[in-house]
């Protein structure tokens, strides 16, 4: 009998400081609010290490799924990029890291056209014609 | 030294060899666990297979080991307890009863559960220190890994099937009359789309990506670091989808999957650690019947976040 309270006290002791190897860590700050746009689809490139997710207003949204057959002016488009990292807690995932840049497209109807106004904040080595061509023809992911 | 004290010294040690005698008795009688027969032993390279043997296979496996002390009494129905559970997650000897995938996925869950402390259990690493897995054994299941990563290439296949898909909805595009409900009482809710991105990623264990939503109550929670725990309200939803490889190399999400959710309520979840859990499979959103116990038994992995594993962490 002594010997099972010694051990189960053993137990107690040992379970009380049982601890992780996880080292602590600190959450990153979100560097981008959507500001009620929604998210199109996403895209890896593992080639550059890194992953980016397409947002659209409503306008943008019609195009994605293929419901205007011709352009509209007043369609938003903002492609977020991010850095791949690895993640915290689980080995064999790669998650969004720090923001490396955020590229905007308008598309505004001017004296009949439609024209293509490009922004881009952080500026990152990002290749603009490639960029927009992307926003202006990206499908729309599945969201049930 | 008096007569009176010797005599109780007597029965002292009377007494103390009663029950020693009694607790050897009931030991070398007590069955702790009966091994069944090897039956489908795990394959893999004998420095992976050393480390799981020496840190794993007392209780994952039908070639456990007992020591004396495990057959005490309340040590033996502890042993017991733990061993019989642990086989039932999985049994390295019964190994080819799991299918590919679910062989793979643990393959990764091992290697997590060991990095995050949580395996072998810390009650059985107190009296074996020699199980700890080390440094060294985390490595070499980790070189391991690297080499059943799941490299997405172009298929036509996919393809396919995700613009089916795609056609489908667009085509069709109406919103579902009335939304499914888990066993768990967790309806799917698509306002998800209005709130804001939490994260995503990308998995190299299973081929698929993934988009990660926070409502107002959990995107608050983060901003302000109050996640442990996290507040009741919080929800956060997953959607899946297959890669799918373009052809410029890119990859997009393909075939939708399914989407998955943990709702915070820390009295009606408690058997959960007070996140709900539930999985709507296709995009029939079929309500998924695994039991909540089994997500939650892995997202103790994240067990530093609350549980909750897609945090965007610093470096
Ligand atoms: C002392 C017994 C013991 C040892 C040794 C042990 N485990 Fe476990 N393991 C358990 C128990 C018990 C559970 C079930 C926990 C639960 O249900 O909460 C479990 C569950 C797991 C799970 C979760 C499975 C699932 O279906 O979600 C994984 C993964 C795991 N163990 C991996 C390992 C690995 C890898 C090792 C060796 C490095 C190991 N375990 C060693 C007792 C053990
Ligand atoms: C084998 C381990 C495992 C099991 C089992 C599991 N999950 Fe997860 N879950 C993860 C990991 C790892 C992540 C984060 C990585 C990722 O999504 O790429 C995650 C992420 C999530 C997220 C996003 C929030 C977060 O924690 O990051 C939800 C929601 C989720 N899981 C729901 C579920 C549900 C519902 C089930 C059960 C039907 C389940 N999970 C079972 C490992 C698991």
């Amino acid at each position: 009998m002594k010997n099972a309270i010694l051990y189960l006290s053993l137990i107690l002791v040992f379970c009380s400081c049982a601890s992780g190897v996880n080292k602590k860590v600190h959450l990153r700050e979100y560097a981008f609010n959507d500001s009620g746009l929604k998210v199109i689809t996403a895209r890896l490139n593992d080639r550059s290490g890194t992953m980016s997710t397409l947002y659209g207003n409503s306008a943008a949204f019609d195009w994605s799924m293929g419901k205007n057959t011709s352009r509209i002016g007043g369609e938003v488009y903002k492609l977020v990029t991010y850095k791949q990292q690895d993640h915290a807690f689980w080995y064999g995932s790669r998650i969004n890291g720090k923001v490396i840049q955020v590229e905007t497209l308008q598309l505004k109807q001017q004296a009949g056209r439609i024209v293509p106004v490009y922004t881009i904040e952080y500026p990152g080595p990002a290749d603009t014609l490639a960029s927009i061509n992307y926003m202006m023809n990206a499908t729309a992911a599945y969201f049930p | 030294m008096t007569k009176l004290f010797k005599r109780k010294m007597m029965i002292v040690v009377v007494l103390a060899v009663i029950a020693i005698t009694t607790v050897t008795i009931i030991s070398i009688n007590t069955t702790v666990i009966a091994n069944s027969p090897v039956t489908g032993e795990i394959q893999l390279p004998a420095d992976v297979k050393q480390v799981l043997m020496q840190s794993c296979y007392d209780c994952h496996s039908n070639e456990t080991k007992l020591h004396w002390y495990n057959k005490l009494p309340i040590a033996a129905s502890l042993a017991r307890r733990d061993i019989t559970k642990a086989r039932k997650h999985f049994n390295f000897s019964e190994w080819n009863k799991l299918s590919p995938n679910e062989q793979n996925g643990l393959l990764w869950e091992m290697y997590n559960m060991v990095n995050a402390g949580e395996m072998p259990l810390p009650s059985y690493t107190a009296l074996h220190p020699g199980a700890k897995v080390s440094p060294t054994g985390l490595s070499i299941l980790r070189n391991y890994l690297n080499t059943i990563k799941v490299d997405p290439a172009f298929n036509a296949d996919k393809e396919k099937q995700a613009d089916s898909q795609y056609l489908k909805w667009v085509n069709r595009y109406a919103p579902p009359d009335s939304l499914p409900v888990s066993a768990n009482g967790i309806k799917h809710m698509p306002e998800y789309r209005n709130w804001q991105v939490m994260s995503t990623t990308s998995r190299l264990d299973n081929g698929t990506m993934r988009v990660m939503y926070a409502n107002p109550v959990a995107y608050n929670a983060i901003k302000t670091g109050r996640i442990n725990p996290w507040p009741n309200g919080s929800v956060i939803v997953k959607l899946v989808w297959e890669k799918l490889v373009t052809a410029s190399g890119d990859i997009r999400p393909g075939k939708f999957l399914n989407v998955q959710y943990m709702v915070r309520d820390s009295e009606k979840f408690k058997d959960t650690k007070g996140w709900g859990y539930a999985k709507f499979e296709t995009p029939a959103l079929k309500p998924d019947n695994e039991s909540p116990s089994k997500c939650a038994s892995c997202h103790q992995a994240a067990n530093q976040t609350g549980y909750v594993f897609d945090l965007s962490t610093k470096d």
